[in-house]
């Protein structure tokens, strides 16, 4: 199943958009209060609530699910699910719509309780698409005991590290997917070693074997990518994944950069819809690189900017490339810079000049 | 061909025209009567390239105050555009029979894409920034420029001395 389409009325920072998707990646850039990381968890929200189910269930019993999945990703206050409306005015609705392509799914939130839109019949066919939702930071440090602490007490991190502790809490397949096994290689290269699962605890054997570290003494952004390679060894990520990754290039070397965008290209490839936000120049660089040049693995790749005035909504715009996107606020500042750089040195020149 | 202190030379495989020379087509018809209006230096017909419209700044003597950098690709984007007007009015209604000709195979060219290209003989030395920095700060002149243009060309290119020939076959630029 692939995402095709979504319609957010009247939710957080969205008054009434419509967004189409590409089935390959879909790059999201915009400035910080843009409704990046909420659309992005909307998009999994709604992923898990369209695929989570087999049609027999009880419709309350889906409410409450989506309802629980909606307080503990966007943890409104209390609870309060009408706090996620744009305008709040009484009897005020907000609607959010996934399309993929011969099915929708919904969710309406209404005096603060999230009702579903589907069709049982629909559900029940739905193919075995899952979510997976990286978030910005990485999670083998926090990961050992952190799934029983999150279901037992109040913790500042929304449900999508907990998803993924728990995505990560699976052992390796015995059959791996031999077409995703191919990706592994690159990113153990990149590591120096492989990634070993030992109770609640990651490590990294080196090539050779005769070490293994713990993922407390690796890299930040080393951890990032052996979690994904047990994601990978473990089944999380497979052919019918959604892969949606915040900010993929948080605590990332900028040298790892373009191995990322091409991990994220080899998933497409191989079927994998994906959906990033970024702030990074490199990242939606090269991405835009590979849209343009079409170079090997070509797969379809999509931009979309968030761009926002004052308190007015949210409007995206989205192109096949980056040259496509007039709000590109990450190539502005870039351009700010340099710009600060000249008149600096022009002020320069003038005061040696004129000594 | 001169462009403030430097020399063009495109070689043999190459129509060239000046587009805004003195005396020209867009100087007499066009800059005279329709203001403001642009115009790119260079129009380039190859048989086997798409149409090239080249814009050159002679940065080396430092960038003039006036030319910000962030204003430099919307400079040459409005250029191209208006250039594109003055080959469609060139082929129509240019009295010298050269240029009518000239304009008359720019505008058959225009079934593909134009090659836009903007050279800059030096955009860091002045402004004592690094090799690598200048490279970065071209890379975003660049990406700012594909963004200006998207509407007309993905062809787009900006290039400094040590590789305008990677751009440009036959082209040699020299200080004059």
């Amino acid at each position: 199943m692939k995402i095709s389409n979504c319609t957010i009325d009247n939710f957080t920072v969205f008054d009434n958009e419509k967004i189409a998707f590409c089935a390959g990646v879909n790059v999201i850039i915009g400035a910080n209060g843009t409704g990046k990381s909420h659309l992005l968890k909307l998009l999994y929200a709604l992923t898990q609530g369209m695929t989570g189910g087999n049609g027999t269930e009880n419709k309350n019993h889906k409410d409450t699910s989506v309802r629980h999945l909606l307080n503990g990703l966007f943890k409104p206050e209390n609870g309060d699910l009408s706090l996620l409306l744009r305008k709040r005015t009484d009897n005020a609705v907000a609607s959010v719509t996934l399309e993929s392509k011969t099915r929708h799914y919904g969710v309406i939130i209404h005096e603060g309780k999230a009702s579903q839109m589907y069709d049982p019949s629909i559900i029940a066919q739905m193919p075995n698409a899952k979510g997976v939702f990286i978030p910005p930071n990485e999670v083998l440090a926090i990961y050992p005991g952190f799934a029983a602490s999150y279901e037992k007490r109040e913790l500042a991190f929304d449900q999508t590290y907990y998803d993924i502790c728990k995505a990560l809490s699976a052992a390796p397949l015995k059959t791996k997917n031999t077409l995703l096994s191919r990706l592994i290689p690159g990113l153990e290269d990149i590591l120096e070693g492989s990634v070993v699962q030992k109770g609640e605890r990651f490590y990294v054997k080196s090539k050779k074997g005769e070490r293994a570290f713990e993922a407390h003494l690796l890299a930040e952004g080393h951890r990032k990518l052996a979690a994904l390679v047990h994601l990978i060894n473990n089944g999380s990520i497979d052919k019918d994944t959604i892969l949606f990754w915040d900010e993929p290039e948080a605590n990332l070397n900028p040298r790892l950069i373009r191995h990322v965008a091409l991990f994220l290209r080899e998933l497409a490839s191989l079927g994998i819809q994906v959906f990033v936000t970024t702030h990074d120049y490199l990242l939606i660089g090269e991405l835009s690189l590979a849209a343009e040049y079409q170079t090997v693995p070509q797969v379809p790749i999509r931009f979309l900017a968030l761009s926002r005035q004052d308190d007015r909504p949210v409007h995206v715009q989205t192109g096949d490339t980056l040259a496509d996107l007039q709000d590109n606020p990450i190539l502005d500042e870039f351009a700010e810079h340099y710009q600060r750089e000249q008149d600096a040195s022009l002020q320069f020149v003038r005061e040696e000049g004129g000594r | 061909m001169r462009e403030g202190n430097l020399g063009f030379d495109f070689g043999g495989s190459w129509a060239v025209l000046k587009y805004d020379v003195d005396g020209g087509f867009y100087k007499t018809k066009i800059d005279k009567n329709v203001k403001p209006t642009k115009g790119v230096d260079f129009l380039c017909i190859s048989q086997t390239q798409p149409l090239l419209m080249m814009e050159a700044k002679d940065f080396s003597l430092g960038v003039p105050h006036r030319e910000k950098f962030n204003n430099v690709p919307m400079a040459v984007a409005i250029k191209a555009r208006d250039t594109l007007a003055g080959i469609i009015g060139g082929s129509h209604c240019a009295s010298a029979a050269s240029d009518l000709a000239f304009f008359t195979s720019s505008r058959r060219k225009l079934d593909a894409p134009p090659r836009v290209v903007f050279f800059f003989s030096d955009l860091g030395t002045h402004l004592r920034r690094e090799p690598r920095r200048a490279k970065q700060a071209r890379d975003v002149l660049l990406k700012q420029l594909k963004r200006h243009l998207s509407w007309l060309t993905r062809d787009v290119a900006v290039v400094g001395l040590d590789d305008y020939q990677s751009f440009v076959a036959d082209l040699t630029i020299r200080n004059v």
